[in-house]
């Protein structure tokens, strides 16, 4: 210490220690500080934690203040980040995506649903219209390979019309198979709904067809109401009512209405049609319509059915052409038959002449010699010139090897070559030479030649004459036939004409409960349709039994031929078992004359002619109703109808 | 043979259904009635020797949510109200029907069902027949009570 304190400059420092200890000690700090900044200055990752933080407030700031400078920046590293992890890591980016763009996606179609559809409009549109236009083109595709693939006359007969008109096949086709069958017309008052007239195909008609009108009626109107509410605008009314295979094609004019009750919805023609029909009707009956007050009875509205049954009839022959089909059929195989007539003889014929052009070659070849060889059906002719008999012997040889056996020869031999052989030429070779010596012998060979050509004339006329007379004969025997079939085909019917009315009945009345299919009757075991010992019937169920009456005849007497054998509608009678056997049979017998008179009064009878046909036959209390073994007094006082068919009538007609 | 279109009105539940089935011979599903607001109902019968034919329109009553057709009323040549006696606000409601249905046909016949009847005890009904006019009928469906009847005087009344 001594030595320190004297020393200057040991005691300036103690000087200093004592004075700047506190300074010291700072600067110490700041030295240690400075030397730890200067080591994370030169590390990265230290500088990076410190300064990102204040890159992202500084970032955020921006952004959220939607900085232009910023925005610029990043989409130009964002575009070549998205690019960068394209080529790296397609799937994860796609995800990552996926997680905004879909939410983001959705909320805008959600909010500006319009804009949307304006800016998608040309890229769907386009691609649906794409899409669709590829399916039906595929589809059109498969339907002509289809159609390719079919061998039918008809579609020859499209092919032909499709390349005639310009409209393709599969047009035609479609056309084809789009016909609707009009099973049903009504006529319709439009205010009231009620039916005005009906038209029915044959087995098509309607069960109710006054109930459907009016359901039509008010379906039509429900619809037509709620069109109108939703857009009042709008005018027009339903036209077409559709459901599964059945279809509903309405027209609607002044104060009626028709319905056509289709199998499939009518194309553009056959609305055509159906409308220039409902235009015909609507001027000739619009008085009618005009004063229909519901009386269905008036002569105007019968001939408005006769004329709703007519256009059916016209819309049936047009769309299933029974006959024409027939007519067609035929003529389909006359047209196949001579096609391939045709092309069988010109086959035969190319083959044979192919096979005579062989033959040339060959004895060109052979003989060296042209000739010129014709086929005919009694042989084979030789044509040209030969040096030699050795010459022809050779072409003979080489014809025989064809299997061409009976030969003509019209060969040109020199003279001189032939006078020593002639007699040993086969006896079919004529010599043609102008230069032959022996004119006599050829003039005699000529003579007799001559006299067998003239006496061929005469047997080919012969066979002509005959085979004329076959030909007769063979269409003389196919009228016969065909009348033998028609003839066949109606006996077939009146043998079994009881059959045939029994099926139709059963189809009409398959669901009605008085109907009885053993005897083809309509027994009405109604309640209380007489009461005890009444005669008269009550009034009110006599209605069931003239609608059930009035289908009953117009089906069994379809046709004139059911008609003619129909011998009696018999109306039979009944009682219950109460009572005196004698005063029942008396009773019944008054009840079925009482209906017998009440049917033969009615329209239908009359219009048909039959009342003469209805007799009236009393059964007294036979075969009374019973209901688990207790008679039903009130369904045994009954009637019954059936027909009965004139047995000796068939017989007679049989044996005409 | 004559076709005429007659109405069946009234609130709902006032037994206009029962009354058709009571009467008629054919009908559609109840389920039409449900769906577009009318049922329809097929009648044959002879009055005065003249065959008619009714098709009856059971028409449902209208609500706020389901309105009817102002059109299934056109064309008609006759209508039965029906109300229910046990009920005070389906006999105050006749009077709008009524109107509602004159309205469209000014010149149809009509004829008002008081129904339920077999609900009121002889001393009620009593009291309800000295009220009523001579188209004015006391019907119950269910005991079969006046249902012919009514039927038969609307469609005399409309064939005069």
């Amino acid at each position: 210490m001594k030595n320190l304190q004297n020393n200057p400059q040991n005691q300036l420092e103690l000087l200093k220690q004592l004075l700047l200890e506190d300074e010291l000690q700072q600067l110490k700090k700041l030295a240690s500080k400075l030397s730890s900044l200067e080591i994370d200055f030169n590390n990265s990752e230290v500088i990076q934690d410190k300064i990102k933080p204040v890159f992202d407030d500084v970032l955020l700031s921006n952004l959220s203040q939607k900085d232009s400078k910023t925005i610029e920046i990043l989409a130009s590293y964002l575009a070549l980040v998205i690019t960068t992890s394209t080529n790296q890591d397609i799937d994860k980016l796609s995800h990552a995506l996926q997680a905004v763009i879909s939410p983001a996606i959705s909320n805008e179609i959600e909010n500006n649903k319009d804009k949307m559809i304006d800016a998608l409009y040309p890229i769907m549109g386009g691609m649906i219209s794409k899409y669709v236009t590829q399916s039906i083109k595929e589809m059109m595709e498969s339907i002509n390979q289809k159609i390719e693939d079919g061998l039918s006359f008809d579609r020859y007969k499209r092919k032909i019309k499709a390349k005639l008109t310009g409209v393709s096949e599969v047009e035609l086709l479609l056309e084809e198979s789009s016909d609707a069958t009009i099973e049903s017309i009504l006529v319709i008052h439009k205010e009231t709904g009620l039916m005005i007239a009906e038209a029915h195909q044959e087995n098509k008609e309607l069960d109710d067809a006054v109930m459907v009108a009016s359901m039509a009626s008010a379906i039509k109107d429900f619809v037509n109401d709620w069109i109108q509410s939703q857009d009042e605008e709008m005018a027009s009314e339903v036209q077409i009512l559709s459901y599964g295979n059945a279809t509903l094609y309405i027209e609607s004019a002044g104060s009626v209405y028709m319905i056509a009750f289709m199998d499939s919805e009518p194309d553009y023609e056959q609305r055509k049609e159906i409308n220039q029909f409902f235009a015909k009707i609507l001027s000739k009956y619009s008085k009618v319509f005009h004063a229909f007050d519901g009386d269905t009875s008036d002569e105007k509205i019968l001939n408005l059915e006769k004329d709703l049954y007519e256009f059916l009839q016209t819309q049936k022959d047009a769309f299933t052409p029974k006959e024409k089909k027939n007519s067609i059929n035929i003529a389909k195989y006359i047209f196949v038959g001579l096609a391939l007539g045709i092309l069988g003889y010109i086959s035969y014929k190319v083959y044979d002449w192919y096979q005579l052009s062989v033959v040339e070659k060959e004895v060109l070849q052979k003989v060296n010699t042209p000739i010129k060889l014709n086929h005919t059906n009694s042989g084979i002719e030789l044509y040209g010139y030969v040096d030699s008999i050795l010459e022809y012997n050779k072409i003979e040889t080489i014809l025989k090897q064809h299997n061409y056996t009976h030969i003509y020869n019209y060969l040109h031999i020199p003279a001189s070559h032939t006078s020593h052989k002639i007699d040993e030429l086969h006896t079919k070779l004529y010599v043609v030479n102008s230069k032959i010596d022996d004119t006599k012998h050829m003039l005699k060979s000529i003579k007799y030649m001559q006299q067998d050509i003239n006496k061929l004339q005469d047997t080919n006329k012969q066979l002509l004459s005959q085979i004329d007379g076959l030909y007769h004969k063979v269409d003389s025997l196919n009228q016969q036939l065909d009348s033998l079939k028609h003839k066949n085909k109606q006996l077939s019917y009146i043998k079994n004409i009881k059959k045939y009315i029994l099926n139709d009945l059963q189809m009409v009345f398959k669901q009605n409960r008085y109907y009885h299919p053993q005897d083809g009757s309509l027994d009405f075991a109604i309640q209380n349709l007489f009461l005890p010992a009444q005669t008269i019937a009550n009034k009110d169920k006599l209605n069931l039994i003239d609608t059930d009456y009035r289908r009953y005849i117009k089906t069994i007497l379809s046709d004139k031929l059911r008609k003619n054998v129909i011998k009696h509608i018999i109306i039979e009678g009944y009682t219950d078992t109460s009572g005196n056997p004698q005063k029942n049979l008396i009773l019944s017998s008054k009840r079925a004359k009482y209906i017998k008179e009440y049917l033969q009064n009615l329209d239908i009878t009359k219009q048909l002619g039959i009342s003469s046909k209805l007799v009236s036959k009393g059964m007294g209390s036979q075969n009374p109703v019973m209901i688990d073994g207790v008679e039903d007094k009130n369904a045994s006082r009954r009637i019954k109808i059936r027909f009965e068919i004139d047995n000796n009538k068939i017989l007679s007609m049989i044996k005409e | 043979m004559i076709r005429k279109k007659i109405l069946l009105i009234g609130d709902f539940g006032v037994g206009k259904t029962s009354l058709i089935k009571r009467y008629i011979d054919n009908e559609f599903s109840d389920q039409y009635k449900t769906t577009i607001g009318v049922k329809i109902s097929k009648k044959l019968l002879v009055v005065n020797s003249i065959e008619c034919e009714l098709l009856i329109w059971d028409i449902e009553g209208a609500t706020p949510i389901k309105k009817i057709p102002s059109s299934y009323f056109k064309g008609a040549s006759g209508a039965i109200f029906v109300c229910d006696v046990s009920r005070e606000d389906t006999k105050q409601n006749l009077n709008s029907h009524i109107e509602n249905f004159l309205s469209v046909n000014p010149s149809s016949k009509y004829v008002i069902a008081y129904n339920k009847i077999d609900l009121l005890s002889e001393k009620q009904q009593l009291a309800l027949e000295q009220t009523l006019s001579d188209n004015d009928f006391m019907t119950s469906a269910k005991s079969d009570i006046n249902v012919i009847k009514l039927f038969k005087v609307l469609v005399k009344d409309m064939l005069l």
